[in-house]
């Protein structure tokens, strides 16, 4: 047998106190597609920056081809073959298409840059992938999210890849474009090229992979064929326990409305949004990427403009309304964007506990440094936030740890209606259980919680009733029993799935 | 809370280390040339702080600017427009009423509100029409200097009869009891209080450090930025008043890079350009800091060109070393 492409072995990295891969094995065959699948925070991106040469491991080695492998970075990594393709992408919107293929790669005889003989460079790598359609000359920010990425993928052609790794690729994709990916990796694989294929969706590993890599809490777990692996077997294997252990239930009984939206619609997104919240309810709201729940929470928050509609919150009918004057109604939104929008990460842990409702810890604007720091100490103590002190800066704590303080900050707020906003985005396993409980707890005292999430089991583990948001258009809620997850991904994905 | 803590009030270390380095320079220079005893006298200390006492002014409001992730380029113009609506206004009540206390206190009213509508512009520009601050505020940093020249119809205002009132004498001279100095120091005691203690100071925190978060927590942003801007008007009003004062005039042309120099006080005194970081101590410092290179160049015949290769490094070592312990 003939080397494989890499091979890892116990390669380790940590951040300061936190490990984030804590002795990782892998081989990658040459021509396969690999899927490496993992929770959020199971070190799949640290895992990616170290192979991409973005980040040096802290101990383990690493063979590409047979040889030594120890990129110095990036650029390093790219000259051995290999390319990575990052969530977002890494495009200068501005410039042509082919301006950013060959960014960095292009041909020039005394500094002037031989546009004829590129062109052709690009057009030729354009059409091998299967989408000559693109035309060299646009702006890449004219085109779609699914050619935007093409263009990338060009870009690593360009420099003769031998590995690429595309960490979800169809996060921002249709139906129709994630096909024609899929045919472009077996383009790709026919080349001889080894694709690292990072995904949360089971049923595009199986239809695209030909192996699989599964990762938790900073270790590899597990590794074998996908065809010889069930579902259910992988899932239990990136958790780690069953579904009951991680789902805990606390008992709780629906009372009255306390949020009641009819045929809510913002700009552009959702289109149409109606559903009724009750107190001591938990009430799901699945779908896909883009399709309209973030901006659901955010137009009902006053985060993000309405068109039409009414929103109810106990009794108050206001279609618009500022945060400040929805805080005050009783709503509280958990961001989905913890480090850029949910937490000021500069800030101490008590600031942002406290900071949307300061006016108890204040006499006529003055604040009370005393009270602020013992209200915050308090919150921080019941969600068992790990923590220094409560003047310690957001950003020294872990995901989870951190997603904690956002929920702090709700309860200090003595929010009635919580919008969750993917509560669990980036947060390790053990406190995911911790805040799936805390749900419970909150519906147990009569709060009504909505939550947002692209994780289906989560969904089902956690919710009482689930709707599903499909390009915009809400759909009916229904009990989670009604439910199977075939019938949330077939609503979700609207007319498409029939195509096939 | 962290930012009243003895700890963080002392705070920020890298501006005390500034200060001390700049002093141990000056004495190491002292050892070496000898004779120059006046350095460390209290006439010269009465000096830097006489001339300080305006940028330290002009710094309080451009600490609470850079905080909230802005800056403001237009208070050199600002201040010379202040000077000149002081002396006009001043002319005008003395001329029509008779009576100089009530010119002064109309003049002195009508120049820290000439201040305060600057800010207030400023705010709106940034808020309203979401202008960069830094377009915003060299819009009004020309407005404002054209504005001053053509009020002064180009030359300098001087007061009516040569007759300069006893406040102003007062104020235009060097002491340890000057008033402007004392104004200086409550100032800059209300402006912490304001950052620390206030709903109002948390807010503006937060503003600078995530606006997006501080929306989230539904914080008024804009009425933020607003306050921020207008608060830096009646600052830089008040700071024009005081320039009126020390320079018995109403001059067009007076406040020359005072924004450049204040931005790098305050800078050097720990604030950051992205927001969310700065104390009123630091801002303190940073003018000092300047305050002694410019006056201790000046007394040990250090050439002049060492006065901005100095601050200049000093600026860049600050910055980067704040940056690396940062990370």
């Amino acid at each position: 047998m003939t080397a494989p492409r890499l091979r890892m072995t116990g390669v380790r990295k940590s951040y300061g106190p936190t490990h984030a891969l804590r002795g990782v094995d892998l081989e990658l065959a040459a021509g396969e597609v690999h899927a490496l699948v993992g929770e959020n925070g199971a070190g799949k991106s640290t895992l990616m920056k170290v192979i991409s040469g973005a980040e040096t491991p802290d101990a383990g080695t690493m063979e590409f081809d047979g040889a030594a492998y120890q990129p110095a970075g990036p650029q390093a990594a790219r000259r051995r073959g290999v390319a990575m393709i990052y969530q977002e992408l890494a495009v200068c919107p501005h410039l042509s298409v082919e301006a950013n293929v060959l960014l960095g790669l292009e041909s020039a005889s005394a500094g002037f840059l031989k546009k004829a003989a590129d062109r052709e460079r690009v057009r030729a790598a354009l059409a091998e992938l299967g989408h000559p359609e693109i035309d060299p000359a646009a702006p890449v920010e004219t085109l779609s999210p699914a050619a935007r990425q093409v263009v990338e993928i060009a870009r690593a052609l360009l420099t003769d890849v031998k590995l690429l790794v595309l960490d979800e690729p169809t996060s921002a994709l249709t139906q129709d474009d994630a096909r024609r990916l899929f045919e472009l990796i077996a383009r790709l694989k026919a080349r001889g090229v080894t694709v690292v294929y990072i995904s949360h969706f089971l049923e595009e590993i199986e239809a695209v992979a030909d192996r699989f890599t599964v990762l938790r809490d900073g270790l590899s777990v597990g590794t074998g064929r996908v065809k010889d692996v069930t579902r259910s077997r992988l899932v239990e294997m990136m958790v780690g326990r069953s579904v009951d252990e991680q789902y805990p239930r606390v008992p709780h009984t629906p009372g009255d409305v306390v949020l009641d939206l009819s045929d809510l619609a913002g700009a552009p997104l959702p289109r149409s949004a109606s559903l009724t919240l009750r107190r001591g309810e938990i009430l799901g709201l699945a779908g896909l990427v883009g399709s309209g729940r973030t901006e659901l929470l955010r137009a009902v928050y006053g985060l993000a403009p309405v068109r039409r509609g009414t929103v109810k919150v106990h009794t108050v009918t206001a279609a618009t309304a500022t945060p400040a004057e929805r805080i005050r109604q009783g709503l509280g939104l958990l961001s989905e964007d913890r480090k850029e929008e949910g937490l000021t990460l500069t800030r101490s842990l008590a600031d942002n506990v406290t900071l949307s409702r300061l006016g108890p810890l204040a006499r006529l604007g003055f604040l009370s440094p005393a009270r602020v720091r013992e209200t915050a100490a308090a919150q921080l103590a019941r969600l068992g936030v790990k923590h220094r002190d409560a003047d310690q800066p957001a950003g020294e704590l872990s995901g989870g740890n951190q997603q904690k303080v956002a929920l702090a900050r709700l309860l200090h707020q003595d929010a009635d209606v919580f919008l969750l906003d993917e509560p669990t985005r980036g947060v390790d396993v053990a406190s995911k259980a911790d805040i799936y409980r805390l749900v419970g707890e909150l519906a147990a005292a009569g709060k009504a919680v909505l939550v947002v999430s692209s994780y289906l089991p989560e969904l089902f583990g956690v919710c009482d009733r689930i709707a599903v948001m499909a390009r915009g258009v809400l759909g009916p809620a229904r009990p989670v029993g009604d439910w199977s997850p075939e019938q949330v991904i077939a609503a979700a994905t609207g007319g498409e799935m029939k195509q096939h | 809370m962290p930012d009243v803590s003895p700890k963080r009030l002392a705070l920020p270390a890298g501006p005390w280390a500034g200060f001390a380095a700049v002093l141990l320079l000056f004495a190491a220079l002292l050892g070496y040339e000898g004779g120059h005893g006046t350095f460390l006298s209290g006439g010269n200390l009465e000096v830097l702080l006489h001339e300080g006492t305006i940028p330290a002014v002009v710094a309080l409001g451009m600490l609470l600017v850079l905080i909230s992730g802005g800056i403001d380029l237009s208070v050199g113009a600002v201040v010379a427009l202040v000077t000149v609506v002081t002396m006009r206004v001043y002319t005008a009540v003395l001329a029509s009423s008779g009576s100089g206390p009530e010119a002064s206190l109309t003049a002195v009213a009508a120049g820290v509100l000439a201040g305060g509508l600057c800010g207030v512009a400023n705010g709106l520009l940034v808020t309203r029409l979401d202008l960069p601050p830094f377009v915003a505020t060299l819009g009004m940093f020309g407005v404002a200097r054209g504005l001053a020249v053509w009020l002064a119809e180009r030359t300098t205002l001087a007061f009516p009869g040569g007759v300069t009132p006893d406040w102003v004498v007062t104020v235009g001279k060097t002491s340890f009891l000057n008033p402007g100095l004392l104004s200086l120091l409550i100032l800059a005691a209300l402006v912490a209080v304001l950052l620390h203690l206030t709903v109002f100071g948390r807010h503006l925190y937060a503003v600078g450090s995530n606006e997006a978060t501080a929306r989230l927590c539904g914080v008024d942003v804009r009425r933020t930025k607003l306050g921020v801007y207008a608060l830096s008007g009646l600052l830089t009003g008040w700071a024009g008043v005081l320039m009126f004062a020390h320079s018995n005039s109403g001059n067009p042309t007076l406040g020359e890079q005072l924004e450049l120099d204040v931005i790098t006080a305050v800078v050097i005194g720990g604030a950051s350009l992205g927001g969310g970081r700065g104390t009123v101590v630091g801002a303190l410092l940073g003018v000092a800091i300047l305050g002694l290179i410019k006056n201790g160049v000046s007394l040990f015949n250090v050439p002049v060109e060492m006065q901005y290769i100095l601050i200049g490094v000093l600026l860049l070592a600050n910055v980067a070393l704040g940056r690396r312990r940062g990370r």
